[in-house]
């Protein structure tokens, strides 16, 4: 069970959505490897549903069940939660939905917000009535997302366990932290998360299934290039990756030839945008080779693309989960200086 | 208890027009209910025949497994539409008089005809749902007699004066038979996949939920004769295709159900009840396939039903039982190949040594060049043939062989390449692969305390597929003169094992490089490459005055394979020729090749 606690409210919230599909990657167990999609009308299976009864007992608190892509469910799988009468609500409930929420549970209380619903149970209707309901849910997706980042960023030392700064050649800077996006694989669940969100993004600018499969996700590093793949198996979109795009490296044109195609749309996938070199290179690349590269989505971002100089460049195209500087504390970066 | 709509998910429903959905839905809410009811018959309370588990399992069997539900295709090869109406309605009604709700008595040896009595009843009585649902789609008489052979043939009677002329040998029960569609229906094939479904429905997903405590109870007085059949149940997990072999179904072993019987001592029990399963399973599907499937196209699929364990710990149970000494021991030696625990960690990963079952598997373990005459150190196997084909027509027919000069080491040159950023680009492809690669893993290596680490940028893409399809951590390994870059080297001095995924291994001198490194040696269980690419030396006579005596080149070759580890890979069919960097006449000084690990065209 993927699941988040918020402190303030006193109340924990699970992405079904997102649990959904962690638990489909799961039916290895039966040694079936189905493919595992991003969906955005989810039909959630009885067994699912069982065990996350079962998983919910242990929690001491409030749950929100948050039903966002969610659009139905087996016959009678929500009935255990009516049984067991957790203090559960649910935000997100499309209307087919809700009419099987309804069936299975009986009467349900709808909150104030709209989507919102919850057990008869008075804590459960304050949390859910409070006026900022739907801003702590962001809220605690927002800081999840900051978590994961945090425990990638790390300072380096050097032999004597001095922290120093590191230099990152390609962006001309010196910057006081790694953020290693690489690392996050060590802890699937959590890299699995951030994909989802960026096929949630991806989805809200693509959301025809044709549209997106008129396009090629693209990628230059190897950490973009595991996310892009990561991504295209979720989105089932179509991914090429170019090696060796820097400022260091040469720009072999003849071989991109064949990655890039004239006429073809691009999603430029990235982990961590520093000052934004890569892009840049990439951007030129394709526009040289006749390609069109109209959006882009990565974890996390230093440079800031939402700036007013950025209106009119290839960066406001871009999006991330999260900047990196409301995420670490204290993240710094320092030009080098050319003696 | 209500009727699950999770029917409707499966082909064998939805192949079926919307009238024909109708009606089988108008019959199912008719008389799926009637069959949820315990029976209970002297000593035994029985396994369910309810509707919920074992009609909604028949259904799943056929639509996975069993048949090719393509409608309306080549007769010879697909189900007619009509054809498989009758058998969802056959499935619904075969074992409707094991129901107390039904019948007052019932009777196990006949249970047969007496459903398929109790089925002509109901589709001669005027008053009937199944009566107005016939008409409404103008079946005829016929129609319910080839229901009734069907559903008759699913069981012998026991009670006949001559069993062997019952079930699928019974009279009334012909390979065409006429019907009110514009051909003739093969009952007697219908009947043929109806009973090897029922047979196959032994799997976990038969138990219900709600009796099961009390059923499996072997104090139960009311179920001292089947709590055995009850248990039996709990020992396989799922029925599935093999990704082995095309033709072959793996009953897949129930790790935990198992384990826990082995904690109890009771190994040795549950390993002949299994067998005796195995050997039910295997001599129904001789009779059906001698008396049916070979006479059609359509059933020449299944051929083999074999126990597949998720882990080496139930290897032996996939043999039969030893006369003597089995105990709970390791693996026995398999007939027609030898098992072995290869390098690493005792049992954790399966090799065949050279020879081994490959008319079973379809594999072909072989040992790397230079090899041969040695003792197995290292086994290459392919892990999935019916992924290799369609990768090695892909890597032919795009033309991804390219010729050339590519320098390994600095000890051998490559002729050719194969550009596999194609194959890792071609989504269909690559899910395969990362399909075959994922399953292998899972049920032959234990994940707790694994990595799974991608080798260069395509084993990256690879690596981070299967790693995401297992849950398992994943790493990028950086190649070790990469290692300077700002990020350093990551640590993982954490993982008890590591499992590489590269896109092609020839010498395997770059793994070698990497485990040297980053200090993996004694953690690597296996290696999994898209492509096992055997080196074949070319040689060129020593010129006059050469310096290295015969001995050491002789020694260069046997070195030829770097890497001393289980390999896995999709395919093996592409051979790779290499030439001694000192004998490379591609392009020379007078030091040798100069080209410097890079692609020269």
């Amino acid at each position: 069970m993927f699941v988040f606690k918020d402190s303030g409210q006193g109340m924990c919230l699970i992405p079904v959505a997102f649990d959904h599909m962690l638990f489909q990657f799961s039916k290895r167990a039966k040694g079936v490897f189905t493919p595992v999609r991003f969906e955005s009308e989810k039909c959630l299976e009885a067994g699912y549903l069982a065990g996350l009864c079962r998983e919910i007992e242990t929690l001491d608190c409030p749950v929100c069940l948050d039903m966002r892509y969610v659009s139905s469910a087996e016959a009678r799988s929500f009935e255990p939660f009516a049984r067991k009468q957790f203090p559960v609500f649910f935000c997100g409930v499309c209307p087919s939905l809700e009419e099987i929420l309804f069936q299975d549970m009986g009467e349900l209380e709808a909150c104030r917000h709209p989507k919102v619903f919850c057990v008869e149970n008075p804590l459960v209707k304050k949390i859910a009535d409070c006026p900022d309901f739907l801003e702590t849910v962001e809220g605690l997706y927002r800081e999840k997302i900051r978590d994961l980042l945090r425990s990638v960023t790390r300072p380096k030392k050097d032999a004597s366990g001095r922290i120093v700064e590191i230099k990152l050649e390609s962006s001309g800077v010196f910057v006081n932290r790694y953020v290693a996006l690489k690392d996050l694989f060590l802890q699937m669940d959590g890299a699995l998360f951030l994909l989802y969100e960026m096929a949630e993004r991806v989805y809200a600018k693509y959301p025809a299934a044709a549209d997106r499969e008129s396009k090629t996700l693209i990628s230059c590093s190897k950490t973009g290039a595991a996310y892009a793949s990561l991504l295209s198996m979720l989105l089932n979109m179509r991914a090429v990756y170019c090696k060796s795009v820097g400022p260091k490296f040469a720009l072999d044109t003849v071989r991109l030839k064949s990655e890039i195609q004239e006429g073809q749309d691009y999603i430029y996938v990235f982990d961590f945008l520093c000052m934004g070199t890569e892009a840049r290179i990439l951007h030129a690349l394709v526009n040289c080779l006749g390609g069109n590269l109209l959006y882009g989505i990565g974890a996390a971002n230093y440079l800031d693309i939402g700036a007013e100089e950025f209106r009119d460049s290839f960066f406001s195209k871009l999006e991330t989960l999260s900047d990196i500087q409301s995420a670490v504390d204290g993240y710094r970066v320092r030009p080098i200086v050319r003696e | 208890m209500g009727i699950e709509k999770r029917y409707q998910k499966l082909g064998c429903y939805r192949k079926l027009t919307p009238n024909y959905q109708d009606k089988l839905d108008r019959l199912i809410d008719a008389y799926a209910d009637d069959l949820d009811a315990p029976i209970h018959v002297g000593d035994s309370l029985f396994t369910p025949h309810d509707f919920n588990h074992h009609c909604y399992n028949l259904y799943r069997i056929i639509s996975e497994n069993l048949c090719d539900l393509d409608i309306g295709g080549d007769r010879t090869k697909t189900l007619s539409e009509f054809e498989l109406f009758l058998l969802d309605i056959a499935v619904l009604f075969h074992d409707c008089a094991m129901s107390s709700k039904v019948k007052l008595e019932v009777r196990r040896e006949v249970h047969s005809a007496d459903s398929a009595e109790r089925f002509l009843k109901l589709w001669r009585d005027s008053e009937s749902t199944l009566s107005k649902v016939r008409r409404e789609a103008n079946m005829s008489e016929n129609d319910a007699k080839i229901v009734a052979a069907v559903i008759r043939a699913h069981s012998d009677d026991k009670s006949a004066p001559s069993p062997e002329k019952t079930g699928i040998f019974d009279e009334g029960l012909s390979d065409a038979m006429p019907s009110s569609d514009a051909g003739p229906v093969r009952a007697k094939f219908l009947a043929g996949i109806l009973r090897l479904a029922d047979e196959l429905d032994i799997t976990s997903d038969r138990l219900g939920d709600t009796r099961l405590k009390e059923q499996l109870d072997p104090g139960n007085a009311d179920n001292r004769v089947s709590a055995r059949h009850w248990k039996n149940l709990t020992y396989f997990s799922a029925l599935r295709k093999s990704a082995e072999v095309e033709t072959q179904l793996d009953l897949v072993l129930d790790e935990d159900a198992i384990r826990e019987e082995i904690d109890k001592g009771n190994g040795d029990v549950v390993h002949a009840e299994i067998w005796k399963v195995k050997e039910k399973i295997d001599r129904e599907l001789e009779k059906i396939k001698k008396e049916i499937f070979q006479k059609n196209a359509l059933g020449r699929r299944i051929i083999r039903v074999e126990t597949t364990a998720v882990s080496t710990r139930q290897e032996r149970f996939k043999q039969p039982p030893q006369e003597e000494g089995a105990g709970d021991s390791p693996a026995p030696v398999r007939p027609g190949g030898d098992l072995d625990v290869p390098h690493g960690r005792g049992g954790t990963s399966l090799v065949k040594k050279s020879g081994g079952a490959k008319e079973e598997t379809g594999d072909a373990p072989r040992q790397p060049a230079g090899e041969s005459e040695k003792p197995a150190e290292v086994g290459v196997s392919v892990v999935s043939k019916r992924v290799q084909a369609p990768l090695d027509k892909f890597i032919v027919q795009q033309k991804l062989v390219e010729t050339g000069h590519f320098r390994k080491n600095g000890t051998w040159c490559a002729r050719d390449w194969i550009n596999m950023t194609r194959v890792v680009e071609e989504p269909e492809l690559l899910d395969n692969c990362v399909k075959a690669f994922a399953g292998h893993i899972y049920e032959n290596m234990d994940l707790d305390g694994t990595i799974i680490l991608g080798i260069d940028l395509n084993g990256t893409l690879l690596g981070v597929r299967v790693a995401a399809k297992l849950r398992c951590p994943f790493g990028l390994l950086v190649p070790p003169q990469e290692l300077s870059g700002p990020d350093g080297r990551v640590d993982f001095s954490r993982f008890q094992h590591v499992i590489y995924i590269t896109d092609v291994v020839v010498t395997g001198d770059m793994i070698a490089r990497v485990t040297e490194s980053y200090q993996l040696e004694e953690k690597v269980i296996g290696t999994y490459a898209l492509l096992y690419r055997r080196p074949v030396p070319h040689e060129v006579p020593p010129e006059k005055g050469d310096a290295r005596t015969a001995g050491a080149r002789e020694k260069e070759r046997e070195q030829l394979y770097q890497f001393k580890r289980p390999l896995y890979c999709i395919s093996d069919s592409f051979d790779c020729e290499l030439t001694r960097e000192a004998d490379c006449s591609w392009i020379k000084s007078e030091t040798g090749c100069i080209s410097r690990h890079k692609i020269v065209k």
